[in-house]
Formats: C-alpha cells, structure tokens, sequence
C-alpha cells in the first residue's frame, strides 16, 4: 500500500504548481485551471487522510469542493466572457480599471 | 393690600411689544394695523404708569415688598439653580424702584402720545413703537429686577433698544454707524458691570439685592463699618471697593461719562422721541440709578464714592463746555445731558444718592421738555437740526417756545423751578462733601451751572430770538429734497413755510411743563407735607452715608445763602447769553463762523475733547492693525490656518506613498493574500508547536 506520506507530498507540489500558477498567469483561463490545481490538491490531502483514518469525512468533503467549484467555475467563465465582449481583451494586467 | 397688581407694571409693556411686532402677520389691512399700534403701544405704558402709581399710592409705609414676577408663581421659585448658584425670578417693590418705575411709565407714556404725531408720516411706524415698547419693558426689568442678573438683562435689553432705535433710519449709513458706536462703547462698560456682578457672586454667594430671608447683598451689606457674606463672614473692605469701582465702570458706560461719552452725542442720530426717552430721560439714567442701588456698597468704599464724585464733576464741566459750541439743536441738548448726568453722579459720589435721584427725576422732566420741543421745533422746520439755520421762531412757534423756555429755566436752575431744588440740592451735598473737598465740588458745580445758563439761554436766543436765517422758499426745497430720506416730514401741509405740530405733540409738552415747573417744589424742602417728600420716600432704599463710618462736614454756606448765590449764578448765566446774543440779532452768532472754526479750544470742544481721535488711533487705527496684521495673519493664518493645512499636507502626503501599493493587478492582490495566509498559518505552527 502507498504510504499515505506520497499523497500528501504530491498535493502539496500540485498546490504549489496552482499558487504559482495564479501569481504569474495573465490568461484567466490558465488562473482558473491553477484554482482548480489548488482545488484538487486539496480534495486528495482530504480523500488520503480519509482513508488513512477510516473515515468517510474527506469523501464527504471532497463531494462538496467539486460541487462549489462547478458553480464557481460557471460564474467566473460567465464573467470571462462578458470581459472579452466589453474590452475585446481577457488579459489580466488590462482589467486594472480599480488603479486609478 | 395687593400688590401682585405690580406684576402687570413689567408685562403690559412686554404685550405690548409683543402685539406690535406681530401684529403685520394677521393684520394685512396697513390702515388698521396703525390705528391699533396707536391705541395699544401708548396705551399700554399708561396703563402701567396708572398701575404703579396706584401701588405707590398703596405702599404706604411700606418699606419693601418683593413679589413673584410671573403671576401664580411663589417668591422661592427659582429662576436659575445651578449647582450653589440660585437666582429668583422676581421683582422688589421699594421707594427708588417706584419712583423710577413712576418716571419710566410717566414720561414714557407723554413720549409715546408724542410719538403718533412726529412718526406719522414714517413707514415703519409700527416698528418704531415696537421697539419703544420693548424699551419699556427692559427699563423696567431693569428698575424692578430684585437681583443684579436680572438688572443686567434689562441692562443689556435698553442697550439694544438704544442701539435698535439709534440705527432706526438704518438706511443712512451714518445713522447705523451711530448705532454701532453706541452699542459697542456701552460693551466697555458693560464688561465692568458684568465683573463687578462675579465679584459679587464670588465674595458673596449671592447676586440677590433683598430675599425673603434677608440674605440680600444689600442686607448683607447693611451693617455699620463692614460687610457679611451669606455665611457670616466678613468682606473684606478692598473687595468692596473692588466691586464698586467695577460697578461704576458699567454705570460710566450706560450715562454717558468720561471717559465713555463718546457715544452719546452721535446717538442724536435716532429720531428726536428716541433721544428724548432713551438719551435723556431714562436709559442715560440708568447707571445713576444703579449706584443708588448699590449705595450700601457704595458706603462702605470712600475710595470708589471719591471716583464718582470726581467723575461726575469732570463731565458735568466737560459736557457744559461742549454744549456752548455745538450748533445742531440736538447735539447741544446730548451734551447738556451728559453734563447733567455728571451732576447726578456727582450727588451720588458724595454720598447723597437721594437727591442724585431728585435730579434725575426733574431732570426727566426738564430735558424730556427739551427734546421734545427741539423735536417739534425739527418737526416745524421739516428736518432742519441746525441753529445757524434757525433764529425768529418764536412768532411761529409760540407754544412750542413757552413750553422749551420753561424747561431752559428749569434746566439752568433759575428760582424756585424744578432744575432749581435739585441742582441746588446736589451743589449743597456736594459742599459738605465727606472727603473735605467740598469747596473744590461746589465751585465746578457753579462754574458748570453758570455754563448750563449760557448755552441753554444760547440756544433760546439762537432758535427763537434772533433774526430769521432761513426763507420759505429753502424750507420748500428742503422739504422736497429731504423728505424721504428723513421720513417723518409732513408731507400733508400747505408747503413752503414753518408749521405747527398736531396737538398729540403738544399736550404731553404741557403735561411736562408743569413738571418741569412743579415738581421741584413739591418733593424739595418747601414742599407740601413738612418738606423733603422725596427724601423721606426714598429712606429705605438707599444706605446713609454713616453705615460706612463716613460723616458729611458742616456747611460752606447757610442754606439760604446757597439759594442765592445758585440763583444769582443761574440768573447771570442766563443774562450774559441774552445781553451778548441780544446784541447781535442780525446773525446770531457771538463769534464769526470762520474765526470760532480756526479757533483751538472751539475745535477741541467740537471734537469731544479729543476723545474721538485717541480712540480713533488706538482702538481702530492701532488695534485693526493688531487684528489685521498680528492676529490675522500672524495668529490666525501663519499659525492656526498653517498647522491645520500642515496636518491635511501631510495625510495628503502619506495617502499619496500608500496609493502606490494599489497596482489594480489581481497577482499582486493574490500574492499579498498568500503572503498574509502564510503569515497566519506560520504563526499558528509556531503556536501549536510551542504547547
């Protein structure tokens, strides 16, 4: 059997991937898929430790995570689009309206 | 006997005011509301002038009665409770609060009848005798109040009916300049006053003159050689005299004394009605009556009797002297005021508060007289107030120059008038004067009443003897040039030449005149009921010289001889106007125009002794430029407007660092967020590891 230590290092180098991923990606679309990096990191640290104790909790869990990241992506996609259609443009760095 | 009837004497004024100044929002018919205004302004005052006479005529022998000033109210309810500082709301019935309510409400009422005649043609009629009313009203908070505060607000009340009533033709700019002068010199004094009542409040614990459980400062202070406050101790005798200068401070303000005079002259500028019953016959009066209000105070402080007594001497003598070269009929009657007053205050510094009263009595009669026939002489001549201008009325006003010569022979003390017992009285007192010094007070009492006949006898001689120096035809131009501006030009006559006065201007002129002869006589020492009425009157209310261990010396002259030589005076004064202007009926001028103008003394006189110009450098030409230049903009911009703008300078500064951390990318937003959940998680390893 894997030891449980495997899980846990792998999703922590995919969590990383995602946070990197975020803070230098201009594309939201490449963001988004980060996010979903950390998402899922996340949700197999959950479904190991699950297994690890015996326990249904962390499937429980991870049910939800994907639940809330479907509903998460189909806002964010829906507010993608709108950008492009408004500034012909998703890059990032051009949506700093806030700056001035 | 009733006395709550008393209450009304204070509150039909105050309705009074109250109608008139509302009365344009539901009356809407300009006709009707006037014919009320006249019935209901001067009515109201008479029928407080009949009130206090009828409770005068109940007080008997009462000495004092103190009553609740709102009806149904009790003696003990207070006005103020703040902390230990408790003040009634009431009034204090005495002699010298009646005798003044009497003279308020009395020549107050003739004035206000005179009134409906000189201020009909005027447009803001109504006003006016709103403000006259509220004038009464305060006067008489001021007379009645039975504690310093609330004299002090019937104080500061006829200040500004004086300052209202000055600037009532406030469209000439000098008008409410006069205005302004009058009610800003009276803040000098004012703050005396308002000094002395803290002192007061602080040495005593108490600002009440009498309360019903004799714990009055003026109870307080009734003990021969030193005086109590509320717990028993003593006051000490510098304190004392502290609190009485400081009182007189205000008192040199409200009349009209050196150094404050300045005022007084230039409040001329108000119509004649207000110069007659604010200016002359009772606000300028005010601080008179105060001191006598004090005098338990006052007698136990020779230092502050001695300051008003000299006060009173220089500006009796100041003032005649002035008068003798003003030409505007006005302005010598303002200084033959101010010079009178000095007379009262000179009564008073010598301890003689009583007849400082009687003058102040006859002189409301006399002066009132003055003015009122000055008014009607400036009515006659269409708004013409200057007595180069005048000369050969009395063919055209022989009434209105019957009634004035008597109040000048009044005024200047000739024989057995009214002027005559009180100034005689006062010049008497003031020989006997306490301090030794009754020879030097009983000669520039004389100088000055010699003065008083001249300029008086001047005036006569100059408005109605000498030869007319005007023609119909500048009456017709003034009259249509001057009209508007002045407002109370009769623009109903036949046009062109003098006309005479409705009789509502000349019954209350008759009225005074028998005062102004009568009175005199009635309350001075050959008067009805063995003499002396009202000096035996007024005993209860002011303090005898020996409560502060302080005794009158013998007499200069017998009293017969001091009736002689004040007639002889009077007499020569007068005579020595008729024999020098009698010879020059042609211009009516003693000196020529253009020498007296050249002259020194006559410039300085003209310019109230110089006062003005010293105020003018100091307070308005050097203290604006210590306004504009050291508190302006040394204080107020380089340092109070600087630092504000230094703080705002420099959060504005601060902002402008800060505002560059917001970029507007979302990587760097998701960067400082990793860094602070970073932050936080290592905080909490760091705090599970440590347990």
């Amino acid at each position: 059997m894997v030891p449980v230590s495997y899980y846990l290092s792998l999703s922590a180098i995919l969590f990383t991937i995602g946070v990197v991923g975020v803070l230098v990606k201009r594309n939201p679309i490449q963001v988004f898929m980060c996010i979903e990096l950390m998402l899922n990191a996340a949700n197999l640290t959950f479904i190991a430790l699950g297994r690890y104790f015996g326990t249904s909790t962390g499937e429980m869990y991870v049910i939800f995570a994907l639940a809330v990241a479907a509903a998460e992506v189909s806002v964010g996609l829906g507010i993608i689009v709108t950008i492009f259609r408004v500034r012909q443009s998703i890059d990032l760095d051009d949506s700093a309206l806030l700056k001035s | 006997m009733n006395l709550q009837l008393a209450q009304l004497i204070l509150w039909l004024p105050l309705l009074g005011f109250l109608f008139c100044s509302t009365s344009g929002l539901y009356i809407k018919d300009r006709a009707l509301q006037k014919r009320l205004t006249t019935i209901i302004a001067p009515g109201v005052v008479l029928a407080a002038f009949a009130i206090a006479l009828f409770v005068t005529l109940q007080f008997g022998s009462t000495s004092r009665e103190i009553i609740a000033l709102l009806p149904g109210a009790s003696i003990y309810d207070p006005w103020i409770r703040f902390g230990g500082f408790r003040v009634n709301f009431n009034e204090v019935l005495d002699p010298l609060s009646l005798v003044m309510a009497l003279v308020v409400t009395g020549v107050g009422g003739l004035i206000h009848v005179y009134s409906i005649g000189y201020m009909k043609e005027d447009r803001d009629y109504t006003r006016f005798f709103t403000y006259f009313n509220l004038f009464i009203f305060m006067m008489l908070l001021l007379i009645l109040g039975d504690n310093f505060l609330l004299m002090f607000v019937g104080w500061e009340g006829v200040g500004v009916c004086s300052y209202l009533l000055i600037s009532f033709w406030f469209s000439e700019t000098a008008n409410a300049r006069a205005g302004n002068k009058a009610f800003i010199v009276n803040r000098v004094g004012d703050l005396g006053f308002s000094l002395g009542i803290m002192t007061i409040w602080a040495y005593f614990g108490t600002v009440s003159f009498y309360t019903p459980q004799h714990r009055g400062v003026l109870e307080l202070a009734n003990h021969v050689g030193h005086v109590l406050d509320v717990t028993g101790a003593v006051v000490p005798a510098s304190v004392i005299t502290m609190i009485c200068l400081l009182l007189f401070v205000g008192a040199i303000g409200k009349s009209a004394q050196i150094p404050l005079f300045v005022w007084l002259p230039d409040a001329m500028a108000g119509p004649t009605p207000v110069s007659a019953l604010i200016h002359a016959a009772t606000m300028v009066t005010a601080g008179v009556v105060m001191l006598s209000r004090c005098s338990f105070l006052f007698v136990h402080s020779a230092v502050a009797l001695q300051a008003v007594a000299w006060v009173g001497l220089a500006t009796a003598f100041a003032g005649a002297a002035m008068a003798m070269v003003q030409t505007d009929i006005k302005k010598v009657l303002a200084y033959s005021t101010i010079s009178q007053l000095g007379y009262m205050f000179m009564a008073c510094g010598v301890g003689d508060f009583t007849d400082g009263i009687f003058h102040v009595v006859t002189h409301a009669f006399f002066k009132a007289l003055l003015f009122l026939g000055a008014g009607a002489v400036i009515h006659s001549m269409l708004g013409e107030q200057d007595i180069r201008k005048m000369g050969g009325l009395k063919k055209k006003l022989p009434s209105t120059w019957a009634v004035m010569l008597i109040a000048t022979y009044s005024i200047a003390g000739f024989p057995l008038l009214s002027g005559f017992w009180s100034k005689d009285a006062i010049l008497e007192s003031a020989s006997r004067s306490f301090a030794g010094n009754g020879m030097l007070l009983y000669a520039g009492g004389l100088i000055t009443a010699f003065m008083t006949a001249f300029y008086m006898n001047r005036l006569m001689w100059k408005t109605f003897y000498t030869r007319e120096r005007f023609t119909d035809g500048q009456l017709h131009a003034h009259q249509h040039g001057d009209s508007d501006e002045s407002g109370h030009a009769d623009d109903t006559h036949d046009g062109g030449s003098v006309h005479t006065s409705p009789s509502t201007m000349m019954w209350p002129l008759f009225i005074l005149a028998v005062l102004a002869v009568g009175f005199g006589w009635f309350a001075g020492p050959f008067g009805p009921g063995g003499g002396d009425l009202l000096r035996k009157f007024l005993e209860p209310s002011i303090a005898p010289l020996s409560l502060g261990g302080l005794q009158p010396q013998a007499d200069l002259l017998s009293p017969m001889a001091g009736y002689i030589l004040s007639s002889l005076i009077a007499i020569g004064g007068l005579s020595l106007a008729a024999v020098l202007y009698g010879r020059r009926m042609e211009t009516g001028a003693i000196l020529d125009p253009v020498a007296a103008e050249a002259s020194p003394l006559v410039r300085l006189l003209k310019n109230n002794l110089g006062f003005d110009a010293v105020y003018n450098i100091i307070f308005i030409k050097f203290g604006g430029l210590l306004a504009e230049r050291g508190l302006m903009r040394g204080v107020e911009a380089d340092t109070i407007n600087a630092a504000g703008d230094g703080i705002a300078k420099s959060v504005g500064g601060i902002s402008h660092l800060l505002r560059r951390m917001q970029t507007g990318y979302v990587r760097n937003y998701a960067l400082v967020m990793l860094v602070g959940v970073v932050t936080l998680m290592v905080g909490m390893l760091v705090g599970v590891m440590q347990h």
